[in-house]
């Protein structure tokens, strides 16, 4: 009897429920829970800023405070989508502006974000509190300046990893002397020369923040002013340090030392740039309550590794390079039984000969000894089906396993086979697998076994891999929860993507490059499916300038409600039925 | 559930049933690519028939797999005389040329890259790499600070990273917080790219590099034309495009006729990158800390990692003021085997000419000589054999004089 209630009880009841795909189950009830329920959304989240529009948005949702925003497809983070591709945040924050006086956090990821747009956000949202600029670019520390001056009430800033201008000047110094609402600091990003204006700008800053529990800085900051800074934000819960070296001195080791022993709160630790294996132990003192550990910036052999992580029983996240090696992983499979994600970087991934000695043993070793793994991303040179036999078989938890071998093609290296049984164990073995990347070679086989036991599987990213056709129509045919398939380099054609053309209106993307898909079929697709955007991204010029048969250089194919994108650059064409029309 | 979308009606048979046999030969080939599987590049795609749906796959076996050799019946032909094949005794000068439609292949097939020539692979995010690199370097210095109580470990860890950071502290001579990508553009291309010059030890591979992410292999042969007299076949092979190698590369140009590599490899040809020897329409600039755009190649590398802000690839028409481009390199670099010499090398037209085997085949009959498959190929300064820039098969007639 849904009518009988008035509406503030269930836009009260509605309040408890956060996650997106509840929110949407609950809009699909009725019209009037339809009406409740858009007008009391407070927060969205948008996969593919093109799969809709500002004003779609707008229009449904009149009252947002949290938005978040996904640009450019995951192979930019390899230089695989040229520049001037798109994803401009600029139209969203100029609607936004107008529509949202009330925006409190917007969340970036894969986006270009201009001085201005910043400039426009600090002065459009009264309240503004959260910006997270993820992988972002297209800005300068002149934008950083506007948002640290205009926005009054700002407790996180965060620009993980992206591209940031430094324009020299000292845009710290902008957070006016009143602004103490800092929760969460994060520019590591940032260069790594500074000058001690902007160090003493960050020490102020972080003076007069009694809130801040996550700072992370950037390689800049020296270590002799780390023991300060500790020392005025003792209750910091994450924590990433500057360039952690420094002349040997005894002095700076013990204040050091005492001012990590007063932080007890901490639970997350990174940076560690350019470390000197002799400061490593200043940290000690804190590492019984550390959850989370990147260490993949630190250039540090084995042995001074595991002293340290040894002593990290409750680590659940650890992030290492390659230096570890396979003792090293051995140590941390029998310390750190809470080991919930693994990632090992490469540390020379050009080399021609392996630097290291880490191998498929290591990773085999942490999956007998951490039986809350889950997660995994792993570079390495070699690899064997039976490595990937025995992991599946331990970990049949395992939710994210990506594996990189960083030669393409591959094989097992002791049978010389191809690895597709080994992965086949993997997706037959975890069930709950939401995430796979695939490496070495493979055969059509492996999709095969993909596409049969993959049920739950969102993403998967495949290179140098498969036969022909086969491979993708098995993926695209069996994995029914699949939301984002990204391709490089595989003999994938026309067929199988034609064929399952139904499929790409239930993902987010499909990208494919350095495959074999023609235009011809770019074409097909976009004039039959009109809620495909289906792009052609190729630098050799206008598509219809060759043979239609000719395989495109890039196609990238997303669900949209938005039509066709108007901001273009001349290397993206889409396959909308006008342009095919004009084109044929 | 599938749409019942079929673009190419019967379509060809090569894609889905090729997978399936191909899997078995192919499965040490497509890893080592060797020279075998090279030659026998897929004709895949349009060739023609219009059965563009199963893609060329990887070679293995004979041509016969994948769809029919081309011949001079399915083009027309240019030539002063003859229109078809079994009248070449109209052709006067004994000159055919055959015109081809460009064949494009799929980039990655039948190459072994190695690691650093491939895009984006392995798959780190470049500020991961830019610290990486920074980093070792850094290091290295940082430990020559250390005053002297360095224990064992440090002595220990300072080796380590001269070996393990070895390769990458060769590469960079740079100062600390100078990372490694610079930004790449081509004049009236609008599409800019990013280029890490950590990654490269001279100047040479990075002209390679540039030149690989600018200049794609559409290059396609145009024509062929051959000749024949008494004692000699002459070729001249005709490319669409300027053919871009690079230094310490070689192309190899195979002559088989049937299917067999009858003659098997003619030419070995090396030469100086493209961009840096001058002989190119483009030039390779950079702009320096001062905001000035220098030509590539003018200072020791370590200055110029130093001091190099972008990279810009100009045309020459405007390239003044830049000085005369002087080159600098060795340029053609020839290898012949089988006998065969290079006439002339130009940038579009490879001449060859190969003196006749004493052989059984009579080539003094006017008829039509085989077809003879032109294939030229990359070889790197490994020595392994990369991706194929084209594969061709042309008709080859000849009259004899």
């Amino acid at each position: 009897m849904a009518h009988s209630f008035p509406e503030e009880v269930l836009e009260h009841v509605f309040s408890f429920i956060d996650s997106d795909k509840d929110r949407n189950a609950v809009s699909l009830v009725c019209k009037s829970w339809y009406e409740i329920e858009r007008w009391c959304r407070r927060k969205i989240f948008i996969g593919n800023c093109y799969a809709v529009t500002p004003r779609i948005m707008i229009r449904r949702f009149p009252e947002l405070r949290s938005v978040s925003l996904k640009g450019k497809p995951h192979f930019a983070d390899f230089d695989l989508v040229p520049e001037g591709w798109g994803g401009y945040v600029d139209p969203w924050v100029s609607a936004m502006g107008r529509a949202y006086p009330l925006l409190e956090e917007l969340r970036l990821k894969r986006m270009v974000v201009s001085d201005d747009t910043l400039e426009m956000v600090s002065k459009s949202f009264k309240n503004f509190k959260v910006l997270v600029l993820s992988s972002c670019e297209g800005f300068t520390t002149d934008g950083l300046a506007s948002i640290a001056a205009n926005c009054r009430n700002l407790r996180e800033l965060d620009l993980r990893e992206s591209d940031v201008e430094d324009l020299g000047g000292n845009w710290l110094s902008c957070f006016p002397e009143s602004c103490t609402s800092l929760v969460s600091l994060n520019i590591s990003c940032l260069g790594s020369e500074w000058s001690l204006r902007n160090l003493s700008a960050l020490e102020r800053l972080v003076g007069r923040s009694p809130n801040l529990r996550r700072l992370r800085m950037n390689r800049a900051v020296p270590l002799d002013k780390l023991a300060n800074l500790l020392r005025r934000a003792p209750y910091l819960v994450e924590l990433g340090t500057g360039a952690f070296s420094s002349e040997l001195h005894p002095d700076v080791f013990s204040n050091l030392s005492g001012a990590f022993s007063g932080c007890k709160e901490l639970r997350a630790l990174s940076g560690f740039w350019d470390v000197v294996p002799a400061y490593l132990p200043a940290v000690y003192t804190i590492c019984s309550g550390l959850t989370s550990l990147n260490l993949s910036y630190a250039a540090v052999q084995s042995s001074d590794l595991v002293k340290l992580i040894t002593q990290c029983q409750n680590l659940q996240r650890l992030w290492v390079l390659d230096y570890i090696e396979d003792s090293g992983l051995e140590a941390l499979a029998e310390s750190c039984k809470n080991l919930q994600e693994l990632r090992v970087f490469p540390s020379d991934p050009f080399a021609a000969e392996p630097n290291v000695t880490l191998t498929e043993q290591g990773l085999v070793a942490v999956s007998e000894g951490c039986p809350k793994l889950e997660s995994v991303l792993y570079f390495c040179r070699q690899f064997t089906n039976d490595a990937l036999f025995t992991i599946a078989k331990n970990r049949p938890s395992l939710t994210r396993f990506r594996l990189c071998i960083i030669e393409p093609r591959t094989p097992d290296y002791i049978t010389l086979e191809p690895l597709d049984a080994g992965f086949g164990a993997i997706v037959q073995n975890c069930k709950e697998l939401r995430r796979l990347s695939l490496s070495g070679l493979l055969t059509d086989r492996v999709f095969e076994h993909i596409g049969t036991h993959a049920k739950k599987l969102e993403m998967l990213s495949i290179a140098f891999a498969g036969d022909g056709d086969l491979g993708l129509h098995h993926v695209l045919s069996g994995c029914e929860s699949l939301r984002k398939l990204e391709i490089r380099d595989c003999p994938f054609g026309d067929k199988a993507l034609l064929a399952n053309a139904a499929k790409l209106e239930t993902m987010r993307s499909l990208w494919m490059s350095s495959c074999s898909v023609s235009f011809e079929a770019c074409k097909l697709l976009g004039q039959k499916m009109p809620r495909l955007n289906v792009e052609v991204i190729d630098e050799r010029g206008p598509p219809d300038s060759r043979p239609e048969s000719c395989p495109v250089n890039t196609v990238y194919i997303y669900r949209s409600i938005a039509g066709p994108r108007l901001d273009m650059p001349a290397f993206v064409w889409t396959m909308d039925e006008e342009l095919a029309l004009r084109l044929s | 559930m599938e749409a019942p979308l079929c673009l190419l009606g019967g379509g060809s048979s090569s894609g889905g049933g090729g997978g399936n046999t191909k899997h078995d030969s192919n499965k040490m080939s497509c890893y080592h690519a060797d020279a075998e599987s090279e030659i026998e590049l897929g004709l895949g795609l349009s060739l023609g028939s219009g059965s563009g749906g199963g893609k060329a796959n990887k070679a293995s076996g004979a041509w016969g797999e994948y769809g029919r050799i081309l011949t001079a019946k399915d083009f027309p032909s240019y030539a002063y005389g003859s229109k078809s094949p079994s009248s070449p005794t109209t052709a006067a000068s004994g000159f055919v040329s055959v015109k081809r439609r460009p064949i494009d292949s799929v980039s990655q097939e039948g190459a072994s890259a190695t690691v650093s020539q491939v895009v984006g692979w392995p798959p780190i995010r470049a500020y991961r790499m830019n610290s990486l690199v920074n980093q070792s370097k850094a290091s290295t210095t940082e430990e020559d600070k250390l005053v002297n109580g360095t224990n064992k470990n440090e002595d220990a860890m300072k080796e380590k990273m001269q070996e393990g950071g070895k390769k990458a502290t060769d590469n960079t001579a740079k100062e600390k917080g100078n990372f490694g990508f610079v930004k790449v553009t081509m004049d009236r291309v609008p599409i800019g790219r990013k280029i890490d010059l950590n990654a490269h030890a001279c100047y040479e591979t990075l002209a390679q590099a540039v030149e690989d992410m600018f200049f794609s292999s559409t290059t396609s042969i145009t024509s062929i034309n051959a000749t024949t007299s008494n004692e000699v076949f002459t070729f001249q092979v005709v490319l669409n495009d300027e053919f871009f190698f690079n230094n310490g590369e070689s192309v190899i140009v195979y002559v088989g006729s049937g299917g067999e590599k009858e003659h098997g490899m003619l030419v070995e040809l090396t030469k100086a990158s493209k961009l840096l020897d001058g002989s190119s329409e483009f030039a390779l600039t950079y702009e320096d800390k001062e905001g000035d755009w220098m030509l590539v190649g003018d200072v020791p590398w370590g200055m110029f990692l130093g001091t190099v802000k972008r990279l810009r690839i100009m045309r020459m028409s405007e390239a003044n003021g830049l000085g005369m481009l002087i080159s600098r390199f060795p340029t053609k670099e020839c290898k012949t085997i089988n006998k065969a010499l290079l006439i002339s090398l130009m940038p579009f037209k490879l001449i060859l000419r190969q003196e006749k085997q004493n052989s059984k085949r009579d080539y003094r009959k006017p008829e039509v000589i085989g077809n003879m498959v032109f294939v030229v190929h990359r070889k790197n300064s490994l020595g392994s054999v990369t991706k194929p820039v084209k594969a061709d098969a042309a008709a080859v007639y000849g009259e004899a004089r």
